[in-house]
């Protein structure tokens, strides 16, 4: 009867002061959420490590048939390959070898999304047969790149795995491979793609998806996301050009000599072309050059800006929505309570001790947020970002509303009882 | 403040991916097309074509300019009726250029309205946005971004549709943002609604017991719900008015028409809830007499 008395009068109030508080900590919780999120952006792609001075190494040799002239000879590849495997391992910069080239799959199982001239500006090529091997393929887009540029841009496998650049031999006509995330439902770990790169047979093994939203800075935009790219490591050094593989070997040595040089701020131009110049003269390759790439540290310190700035503005939208809706819910608070007054005086002339008064009202406030507490266990689990940590946090926040709630109220009506004594 | 956060969130959003928003598309069709899609949709699209591969240099159309807030740090932003003028970013203008000079393309030269970016650093800040009805239909054979609430949905349904691409390439993917922000303005909103519904019910509670002994007393329910209705609306309005006049104040005339609404349909929303709860109150009492 008192229950149903109760939720007559004040049933309005406290499913109003419920709902309003499931909303605050809601807000709270998609808040600290996002605020976590930034920071692993920030940490992830723009941190302290990675603002550097970056410049870009290109061969000189431009013409067709120089190209193809300077290819002939093993040793003019050798130098190649020695320039690359020494700046590859120079400790005074990284070097961040990185290229994107379609990569022909056989029965590839994806769609058009990761066909390498699906574009703003050109359709998708779609499967065909390859004239030379005769199978039916697609052109699937590709980012080749070397342990640097993993490194360097903080890219990680979903599962947490370690890729094993170690295993990447290219004579063995097998490599591992990583797939962007958005390949995670067409491809399994441990199968086998078979691509066809600069004409050569090779058995693509799937070792692992990257992160989701991954991305690299290449060609002047910090935004190039990978998750529709098939990545194919690059070998930690390059050995063995023998008359077999002197085709092959002599387009991928020069598809590896592009790339960036990542340099600390503090290192001048002058001191990277000295570096260069004694790895040309011990390699002999001397057909480089260097370009400097100042839009990659702008693109840094505006991006980061752009990402503290947004954390910033959902910071104070967060606490002004916060201070309103615990004023709103104080003054809900007090009149739940002024209305359960009468009967707190009823008990109290009945001769009931304060005690047993503040302990009967305790029990209404603590039903309040156990039915605010279901709610919220409930719905978190549904919200973007959700972590059992960030749960627990949301329902010990709701706890502390819960005490302060008590201690308010508590004070109130033990003041409001003294009062009355001493009106008697 | 959710007209300012709304409004800063978009700009941020606009800025971190080359003034296009996350639903944009991009699609190759004629010129045609799209003034037939125009004529077909009463939402509000705009168009953008790259004059060129830097990915800076953009020509826009649009059936309603107006709804387009693009991030300007220093004159206005694009209106409907503009025509051949420019928004260029800081590193753009020379040291001589100002508001009101011109950005030279060409044969064809454009009045420069307004300064790119919220800041003079910023990712824009080699930026151009022109506002060219010609120029954009002599780019026909480049792609052709549609952007707008909606865009896909809208295009998608278009007699005329062509094939269409969807890639976000924002900085917005880098963090939740997308996914949170719409929950934080919808709860913004909620907690807006549920305070305005909780005062009217305040006040109603206030007046319940006056209310029932003027009845009884014999006074017109009419004078009654009039007076109640007046406790809530005046300090409201003058709360109101306040709220407009410091809104307009700090965020500027361009955003009256947001900040009147915001302010508005909650104010509405307390006198409906104050109105059906003293209206309740007095049925329960109509047979006390």
């Amino acid at each position: 009867m008192e229950v149903i008395r109760e939720a007559k009068r004040n049933g309005v109030f406290v499913a109003g002061k419920i709902i309003l508080m499931f909303l605050l900590l809601i807000c709270v919780f998609n808040v600290s959420t996002f605020l976590k999120s930034s920071d692993a952006a920030v940490e992830k792609s723009f941190s302290a490590d990675s603002e550097v001075d970056l410049y870009s190494v290109v061969d000189t040799l431009t013409g067709q048939d120089e190209f193809f002239e300077f290819r002939q000879d093993i040793a003019n590849i050798s130098t190649v390959a020695e320039f690359y495997n020494l700046l590859n391992v120079d400790e005074d910069f990284k070097f961040l070898s990185m290229f994107n080239n379609p990569v022909s799959v056989a029965d590839f199982a994806g769609g058009d999304i990761f066909d390498a001239y699906y574009r703003e500006d050109s359709e998708p090529k779609g499967m065909y047969v390859d004239p030379i091997s005769g199978y039916e393929v697609r052109d699937v887009k590709s980012m080749q790149m070397n342990q640097n540029t993993f490194e360097f841009y903080n890219l990680k496998l979903a599962d947490d795995s370690e890729f094993e650049w170690d295993s990447v031999a290219y004579e063995s006509g097998s490599i591992p491979v990583m797939l962007g995330s958005d390949y995670q439902s067409i491809y399994q770990i441990g199968e086998t793609l078979d691509a066809y790169v600069y004409s050569k047979n090779l058995d693509l093994v799937v070792a692992g998806f990257l992160e989701p939203d991954s991305s690299v800075f290449y060609q002047g935009e910090m935004n190039t996301y990978l998750d529709d790219q098939l990545i194919i490591p690059y070998p930690a050094d390059i050995s063995s050009i023998t008359k077999h593989n002197q085709e092959f070997m002599g387009i991928l040595v020069f598809q590896m000599l592009l790339g960036d040089l990542a340099v600390s701020t503090e290192s001048s131009s002058g001191e990277v072309l000295q570096r260069l110049a004694m790895h040309s003269s011990i390699s002999g390759f001397k057909d480089y050059s260097l370009l400097g790439v100042p839009s990659y540290l702008v693109q840094h310190q505006l991006m980061k800006q752009l990402i503290q700035d947004n954390a910033a503005l959902l910071t104070w939208l967060g606490i002004f929505l916060s201070g309103g809706v615990l004023g709103i819910g104080y003054i809900l608070s007090r009149r739940i309570l002024h209305n359960r007054m009468e009967k707190y005086w009823v008990k109290w002339v009945l001769g009931e001790s304060p005690n047993a008064i503040l302990s009967t009202n305790r029990k209404y406030v603590v039903f309040e947020y156990l039915i605010l507490a279901v709610m919220l266990t409930a719905t978190v689990r549904q919200l973007p970002n959700y972590s059992s940590k960030d749960g627990v946090v949301i329902l010990v926040i709701a706890g502390l509303i819960l005490a302060a709630d008590l201690l308010t109220q508590g004070r109130y009506l033990r003041q409001a009882l003294t009062k009355s004594r001493k009106a008697e | 403040m959710l007209v300012a956060f709304e409004r800063n969130q978009t700009e941020l959003s606009l800025e971190g991916n080359g003034l296009h928003s996350t639903e944009s598309i991009s699609v190759v069709t004629e010129n045609s097309k799209l003034e037939a899609l125009d004529q077909e949709t009463k939402s509000p699209l705009i168009y953008f074509r790259y004059l060129d591969d830097s990915g800076i240099r953009q020509v826009a159309r649009s059936n309603d300019f107006d709804r387009f807030h693009f991030p300007v740090h220093q004159g206005r932003g694009i209106e409907n009726g503009d025509d051949k003028v420019a928004l260029v970013g800081a590193n753009v203008l020379d040291e001589a250029d100002s508001i009101g000079s011109s950005y030279v393309l060409g044969q064809e030269s454009y009045e420069i309205i307004g300064v790119l970016g919220r800041n003079a650093d910023s990712l824009l800040s080699y930026s151009v946005l022109i506002v060219d009805d010609s120029l954009f239909g002599r780019f026909q054979t480049v792609p052709t971004f549609i952007d707008g609430p909606k865009a896909a949905q809208i295009y998608s349904s278009f007699r005329g549709s062509d094939a269409y691409m969807q890639q976000d390439r924002s900085v917005n993917r880098r963090t939740s943002i997308d996914l949170i922000y719409p929950v934080i303005v919808l709860l913004g909103n909620l907690v807006l609604g549920a305070g305005a519904v909780c005062l009217g019910i305040l006040v109603g509670v206030q007046a319940k017991k006056p209310n029932r002994i003027a009845w009884l007393l014999g006074r017109s329910r009419w004078k009654s719900l009039i007076e109640t209705i007046g406790v809530l609306l005046l300090p409201a309005s003058c709360f109101w008015l306040l709220g407009n006049f410091v809104g307009i104040a700090t965020l500027g005339q361009e955003l009256a028409g947001e900040i009147m609404t915001t302010l508005s349909w909650p104010l509405l929303a307390a006198i409906a809830t104050l109105l059906v709860y003293t209206l309740l109150g007095m049925k329960r009492s109509d047979g006390w007499k």
